[in-house]
């Protein structure tokens, strides 16, 4: 058994909303309902970061949100990956001059998956959860390689 | 005995949706004595920003004030700087706003009723109507290219005009919602569990929505007949009399519940459709821009000194821009935009105040039309000092429900 | 009862008197195909008088709170305060605007929480946003900023307290455009 054993099971997902707009927000529950249905892939959202597999962050990142992100990122158990959502929190997007915002997003956790687009399509966020994946599948075949 | 105060925060963030924000309380036992609502976790400086850019660009910011209601801001944005400016649109591009900003309506009430399905505890219901929901998402694209900000506003008129092909794809969707609204009116309205679950529950009466200056569905559901639909009529709305939707109208008396906030949005969805109807055969000819060039329109803009409020009824209460060109800038020079839950929110406090802990989740989910989840990071702890777990704290928040429904004395 | 625009700045214009510095009734014709008349009273009043105009208000119509806002021109902030009047009755509503310029030495006007309880969301932010004061504001908590924001920095002020050092550029592009040498 790998050390990344909890990534060849369903992957759960928390997802927190850092200053967005509600437009990837609203995307990421399209994700999950039946046109899209995330669920046959076993990508499920949760409602605690205790539970969770794979991060997905949206936003610009607030001031006063930054260290509650930082906390939420201690918060989930080993291995982990995060998956930014939306322009404004790959690079800032849109909100490039803002007094009140201090992403992007990588320069507070590290990312793994950038998935661009404003809003992305709900096939742009699974294909964002898949790669994480695929990422975590990678780094748990380096690990066995070298163990 | 003396009680100790305990204070409980709940949020900022939360697990499935919306934006953060954090409700503050003291409490007293079970009883709340001070309750302070903390925004900002999404605050941008957007109205800053703004100040700082041309128009056209504060245009697509205000595109991303709100996602969900993302041509409401535009809309209030275009009518608002037409004011100032002094252009008018031509009467095509007047009316494909109107459709634009009824089809967005249908869209966002969908998404609410599904929340609130999923608040009840009644998952099946969230996905089934979020399944209706995509055809409106459907139609949107195809028009504007995107689900989700379209683009679509200018300031003096829309940026693509409507083909034969859309008008058939509104037509379709016309004929579609008016048999899925009927359906969720038979799931919501004649839900016994639905019902049970939320009539009582998070009441605000008229004088206090008057007082809270609450607006949109959440005032309309207390009984407060106002809608800028109908109050300041604009672009296709004063071609059509709009009327505000209140429960008094359609069932004979007001409780101003969350189940009035489920009848109003409900019911104008079918005014939606009828006004998309009304609109797509009577569509006037011409063009589509008073001013398609928008290096004209910037030099213009320099030009003009003016101010304006532009107002527009968004699906979750009216939006406000107030903007002031100082005719040095080919942006606007003051912007103040006042958003649905800008208001809405007030009325949380008020509510939550001599109420009790278990209320809190109620309130926060019922109220207000920007919704959040329930299962959120909190932390609550009894007068014991012992942590209340969710499963806990949904048993109390159900248990207030059903003796605020005794006391009401609310039927069956 | 409803009241048109002239009556109203009739009313208001006998209260106030000399504090009455301004007055304009805007009206615009809007809609597509049927054209509707729409009317704003604009008026600019002297500071002292304010409370006096909003109370004259209140005894026409309970109205609705539409925004407070203001800007920073120089010596003075000028606040504006934008109150709807009749609404619920289709066409009827009309809006009324006060403007007042507050020097910047003294920035204090009294609150209207008293009248209208959901006055307290638009007293805070523009406290936060451009430091006017409000006599009788209970809470005065940070609303949208966060709690641990610097003192004496407001973001809508163009002046040495504005927030144009706080500014964070994703962008450097933006950043070479509009800094210039940074």
């Amino acid at each position: 058994m790998g050390k990344l054993y909890s990534f060849k099971r369903s992957l759960w997902v928390f997802h927190a909303s850092g200053g967005s707009c509600n437009g990837c927000d609203i995307e990421i529950i399209a994700t999950l309902t039946p046109r899209y249905d995330a669920e046959r892939f076993g990508i499920k959202l949760v409602g605690s970061p205790r539970h969770a597999d794979v991060l997905l962050v949206t936003g610009a990142i607030p001031r006063d949100f930054a260290d509650k992100l930082r906390r939420i990122y201690d918060q989930m158990s080993d291995p982990k990956a995060v998956v930014v959502v939306g322009n404004c929190g790959t690079s800032g997007g849109l909100f490039y001059d803002s007094y009140n915002l201090v992403g992007p997003i990588d320069e507070i956790i590290p990312v793994d998956v950038y998935v661009p687009g404003c809003p992305p399509r709900p096939e742009a966020i699974i294909d964002g959860v898949v790669k994480a994946w695929l990422k975590i599948e990678k780094l748990e075949k380096q690990l066995e390689g070298g163990e | 005995m003396t009680k100790s105060q305990y204070y409980i925060p709940i949020g900022p963030i939360h697990p499935a949706l919306k934006e953060p924000i954090r409700v503050e309380a003291k409490v007293e036992g079970e009883k709340i004595v001070e309750a302070d609502v903390k925004r900002g976790f999404a605050h941008r400086g957007i109205e800053y920003m703004g100040m700082k850019r041309n128009a056209i660009q504060a245009l697509y910011l205000s595109e991303r004030i709100c996602g969900i209601c993302s041509i409401s801001h535009p809309y209030a944005f275009v009518v608002g700087s037409e004011k100032a400016l002094g252009i008018e649109a031509p009467p095509r591009a007047q009316y494909i706003r109107t459709i634009i900003a009824e089809l967005e309506r249908i869209h966002s009430h969908i998404l609410w009723l599904g929340v609130v399905a999923h608040e009840v505890g009644f998952d099946s219901l969230l996905f089934w109507t979020w399944k209706g929901r995509e055809k409106v998402l459907d139609v949107l694209e195809l028009i504007s290219g995107n689900r989700i900000n379209y683009s679509m506003y200018m300031i003096g008129g829309v940026r693509r005009d409507l083909k034969e092909s859309h008008i058939k794809a509104l037509k379709e969707m016309i004929d579609y919602y008016r048999i899925f609204n009927q359906e969720m009116k038979n799931l919501f309205l004649a839900d016994p569990v639905y019902k049970a679950r939320t009539r009582g529950v998070a009441q605000l009466s008229k004088e206090m929505a008057l007082k809270v200056n609450a607006v949109g569905p959440t005032a309309r559901a207390a009984g407060l007949r106002m809608d800028i639909r109908q109050d300041i009529p604009y672009d296709a709305y004063a071609d059509i009399e709009v009327r505000g939707i209140v429960p008094q109208d359609i069932v004979g008396e007001v409780y101003g519940d969350a189940y009035d906030a489920t009848l109003v949005r409900i019911y104008e969805i079918d005014q939606s459709v009828d006004i998309i109807e009304y609109c797509i055969d009577n569509l006037p000819e011409g063009k589509i821009m008073a001013i398609p060039n928008y290096v004209v329109l910037l030099s213009k803009i320099k030009r003009t000194k003016g101010e304006g409020i532009g107002a527009h009824e968004a699906p979750r209460g009216e939006v406000i821009h107030y903007f002031k060109y100082d005719g040095t800038r080919d942006g606007p020079a003051v912007w103040k935009v006042v958003a649905p839950s800008y208001n809405n929110i007030n009325s949380w406090a008020p509510l939550l105040l001599g109420a009790e802990v278990a209320d809190i989740p109620v309130v926060v989910a019922y109220i207000d039309p920007c919704m959040c989840c329930n299962d959120r990071i909190a932390v609550v702890r009894d007068s014991s000092g012992k942590i209340v777990d969710s499963t806990t704290l949904h048993r109390m928040a159900v248990e207030k429900t059903m003796r605020i429904k005794k006391e009401l004395g609310v039927k069956k | 009862m409803t009241l048109k625009a002239e009556e109203i700045l009739n009313i208001l214009k006998n209260s106030l008197g000399d504090a009455l510095i301004e007055q304009e009734i805007k009206t615009y014709s809007l809609g597509a195909l049927r054209k509707r008349e729409c009317s704003e009273v604009w008026i600019k009043i002297d500071r002292g008088a304010f409370r006096k105009a909003v109370e004259e208000i209140f005894k026409l119509d309970y109205p609705h709170l539409h925004f407070i806002t203001g800007e920073d021109v120089g010596e003075n902030l000028e606040v504006i305060y934008s109150f709807g009047l009749f609404h619920g009755q289709p066409g009827k509503e009309i809006s009324v605007v006060i403007k007042l310029a507050l020097p910047k030495s003294e920035l204090v006007l009294p609150t209207i929480t008293d009248l209208m309880m959901g006055a307290e969301t638009n007293e805070r932010e523009i406290r936060e946003m451009l430091g006017v004061e409000f006599e009788g504001l209970k809470k005065k908590r940070h609303l949208f900023l966060p709690d641990d924001w610097p003192e004496g920095k407001y973001p809508w002020r163009r002046d040495e307290f504005g927030v144009d050092d706080m500014i964070k550029h994703t962008h450097k592009s933006v950043k070479e455009i509009r800094g210039g040498k940074e």
